[in-house]
């Protein structure tokens, strides 16, 4: 892990609120996550995690305030540039992997390095390697649905680092991964982390939180309402 | 390979089901189109450009030889408004028996030098021109079959002239059924003199009419026998194509509707099933515009490949219907023209691409948060307020729900609709069209009309009244009539025509007569519309008919929705009266 401290803000966001005709989403978020930071996002259902994920990610508009992503001012991009915005700064991983079920394995890894301009072939080996790293490039050739939950998920996070994100989103990554699975992609994520990654992971689990988080956000009706730091071994 | 395409090719697989569907209709539709357009294009086409190759006669006039002199027609055709004339030809009706053939028939044969000639080029397709007496030259269609002589075989006049088949032409004026030498011409005796005229202004009946006045002008009143304009032989070769060319436009629209409708009715569902698909694309960084690209892909790929094989089947179809249409110019080979395969294979992908737009625009629109969350996200808007009221009447919970649905998403619901609208429209009109044909056959067979047929051994005057008497007499017998056919034409007119002779109760044939009164009396007869229209004829018009037995004159007093002209099988077989021989003519002549 990085010494947070020195590094600059990835993730910048102030006094962002976030309204749904006349419910309130987000009332007024401000926040910082420095490169090499791992960050959790904990609350109960409904008190604005994913809104606060999609608002960094450029998914969705605040209502007001300013969303600054490692210098990108996301008021500023219009809906293309947003798109640019998440194609060279942003890795995604879902709760429910996302994978493109009629691309095997390898091509749904190499798409988002093709969609970033990079040649197929070159995109493939990039792709060949990452799937290696993660320990299934032996299912290259598979379709996501002969997956399991574990190796999909491994896709999903070898496709979100494929265009070397300054930030990594991930919404629930275990929720839908059995424990033994769940503890695997902690470990994973954690070992992101640990090579510099910075990682924003919005999550019920506790488990999660504490293994793989230096920091933990609680929001609760829209607002940040408490923040701890934590330990890692 | 571009990460658009990748996308593109991955949804195409994704949705195997639509992708088929989409291919299918559409394959469907260019099919109906092609065949529809092609037929519609060549409709006049290959009449005008085989008239044009052989420089057909705009028209053809018959004179009397008793009481003009080809030196009076001669110096008659350069009036003004002829364009070119030919003849004078000799021409006879003979009756031409051959070896293979029980009864002589009835044929215009005409004295020419050669095929050649400012007028009514000859195609001569097989053998060769007459040169000398004896010899003679068969008007045939190249493509149509049936050769009852064959080339070296002999026609016998009845004078016991023996005419050597040496060559098979085709004129697309129809000037004539046989061409022989003049000289020969001379010793058949000819009746008459032919005139063929190409006109400087031809576009109408007006104008054909107005250059028949001028070249007949100053001639004996009675000098002009018959005459046929070259525009009944159009519209007659236009006719046949003409009659279901409605039907196929009329079905290749609707068809194509329905596949606009369909296509869209499919993107659009695919764009509402496909939410998070799209959400996981946006997500992924694809452009607002990639993604509409991958959405319009997705439907112009199967929409392509079926439009290319639509367009493949249309041709192969349409090829045969053509011959079958415009056969009787002796049109070999006719194909669908170029520029409709070409309108087919951009126009149709266009079209679908079109109506592939909306749907695919709103895959561009979605906000990704709201995409990729699909399902999750409370529904707002109009059907929710519907459906909220619909759950507060009586109606059981399951219809209610049910009946919100199509308000939850209108567009999609009135897209729906259309295309069940239209489908049931084209089955409507298929379903209708059917039976009309149904019930125009059926008048035309006059089904039940006549219960009982004897058939008789002779020719137009067998069955005595003793035999007619004994008919009468059978128990339950409510009338009784005789009927015959004879092979007739107009003079005037190449083209034969079968007339049918009644005698005793034939008004109780309930022929539909749809102007005029049916015939009483002899020197009447009732004749399809369309014997009139070619002939440019009306009811109560007097014209003059010649067969084996000379020549009468006939006023038309009817015209009849159940009868059609039949042209001369040419088998030499006698004429008979069966429910399967119809005749055009229906009523008697004096």
């Amino acid at each position: 892990m990085s010494d947070e401290g020195n590094e600059p803000a990835v993730v910048r966001l102030s006094d962002v609120r976030k309204e749904y005709g006349e419910a309130v989403a987000l009332a007024g978020v401000s926040l910082e996550i420095r490169a090499g930071e791992a960050v959790a996002v904990m609350g109960p259902s409904g008190s604005g995690k994913s809104t606060l994920l999609n608002v960094i990610a450029g998914l969705d508009r605040p209502t007001s305030g300013s969303v600054v992503i490692h210098g990108d001012d996301l008021g500023r991009l219009d809906e293309k540039g947003l798109a640019l915005f998440r194609r060279r700064r942003i890795g995604m991983i879902f709760q429910f992997f996302n994978l493109i079920d009629d691309l095997p394995a390898l091509d749904n890894v190499a798409l988002a390095a093709q969609l970033a301009g990079v040649a197929a072939p070159h995109a493939r080996r990039r792709a060949l390697e990452l799937l290696d790293e993660l320990g299934i490039a032996a299912r290259r050739n598979t379709y996501p649905a002969q997956l399991s939950g574990g190796e999909r998920q491994r896709v999903a996070v070898a496709r979100a680092l494929m265009n070397r994100p300054a930030l990594l989103l991930a919404d629930e990554p275990t929720g839908a991964l059995d424990s033994r699975v769940g503890e695997q992609v902690m470990d994973l994520l954690l070992d992101l982390n640990q090579i510099g990654q910075t990682l924003l992971m919005v999550t019920h689990d506790e488990r999660l939180a504490t293994r793989c988080a230096s920091r933990v956000i609680e929001i609760v009706d829209g607002q940040v309402a408490h923040e701890r730091t934590l330990e890692r071994a | 390979m571009s990460a658009v395409w990748l996308a593109a090719r991955a949804a195409v697989r994704r949705r195997r089901l639509q992708t088929a569907v989409v291919g299918i209709v559409v394959g469907v539709s260019t099919t109906m189109i092609v065949v529809a357009l092609g037929l519609l294009a060549v409709s006049a086409g290959p009449f005008d450009r085989a008239y044009a190759q052989q420089r057909g006669a705009h028209l053809a006039v018959t004179y009397d030889r008793a009481k003009v002199t080809d030196a009076g027609l001669t110096s008659n055709a350069g009036s003004s408004g002829v364009e070119a004339v030919a003849g004078p030809f000799g021409q006879a009706t003979v009756e031409l028996g051959a070896a293979d053939r029980p009864r002589p028939q009835p044929m215009t044969v005409v004295g020419r030098t050669d095929p050649a000639g400012p007028v009514d080029r000859l195609n001569v397709w097989q053998g060769r021109w007459a040169t000398a007496p004896g010899e003679i030259v068969l008007n045939q269609n190249p493509v149509l079959p049936g050769r009852f002589v064959r080339l070296g075989g002999q026609l016998t006049a009845p004078d016991g002239t023996a005419l050597t088949v040496v060559g098979r032409a085709y004129s697309s004026s129809r000037s004539a059924d046989a061409w022989v030498t003049p000289e020969q011409m001379t010793a058949l005796r000819p009746t008459a003199t032919q005139m063929l005229y190409r006109l400087t202004e031809a576009d109408t009946t007006a104008q054909v009419q107005a250059g028949e006045a001028e070249v007949t002008r100053g001639l004996p009143a009675d000098a002009r026998l018959g005459s046929t304009s070259y525009l009944v032989l159009r519209e007659a070769a236009a006719r046949e194509a003409a009659s279901y060319v409605t039907f196929l436009v009329a079905f290749g629209v609707l068809g194509l509707a329905v596949a606009i409708l369909i296509v869209a009715n499919v993107v659009s569902g695919a764009v509402v099933a496909g939410f998070r698909h799209i959400g996981v694309l946006k997500a992924l960084g694809f452009t607002p515009t990639q993604v509409l690209v991958v959405y319009l892909t997705m439907v112009s790929v199967p929409a392509i490949i079926g439009c290319a094989l639509g367009t493949v089947l249309g041709n192969v179809l349409a090829r045969p219907l053509l011959s079958q249409a415009f056969r009787n110019l002796g049109a070999e080979g006719i194909g669908v023209p170029a520029w409709v395969s070409v309108a087919a294979l951009l126009g149709v992908p266009l079209m679908v691409a079109l109506s592939a737009l909306v749907p695919a625009l709103r895959a561009r629109r979605l906000p990704a948060a709201e995409a990729i969350s699909a399902g999750s996200a409370p529904h707002s808007g109009r059907g929710l307020r519907v459906q909220r009221w619909l759950s507060g009447t009586r109606l059981p919970r399951a219809v209610s729900l049910g009946l919100g649905l199509p308000f939850a998403r209108p567009a999609r619901s009135a897209m729906t609709m259309a295309a069940v609208v239209l489908g049931v429209t084209s089955v409507t009109l298929a379903i209708g069209l059917a039976g009309s044909l149904t019930r125009y056959e059926r008048a035309e067979a006059r089904t039940g009309a006549v219960q009982v047929e004897v058939f008789t051994a002779g020719g137009p005057d067998s069955g005595s009244a003793e035999d007619e008497a004994l008919l009468r007499s059978v128990p339950g017998t409510r009338y009784v009539l005789g009927a015959t056919e004879v092979q007739v034409r107009q003079v005037g007119n190449t083209e034969q025509t079968m007339l049918r002779l009644y005698k005793g109760d034939s008004a109780a044939l309930g022929q539909q007569v749809l102007d005029g009164r049916w015939p009483s009396g002899a020197g009447e007869v009732a004749v399809a519309k369309r014997f009139l229209v070619q002939r440019g004829l009306s009811v109560g018009d007097t014209f003059t008919i010649e067969g084996a037995r000379g020549r009468h004159r006939c006023g038309s007093s009817a015209w009849c929705s159940s009868t059609r002209p039949k042209r001369s099988s040419r088998t030499g077989r006698p004429p008979r009266l069966s429910r399967r021989t119809r005749c055009p003519t229906a009523s008697r002549c004096g």
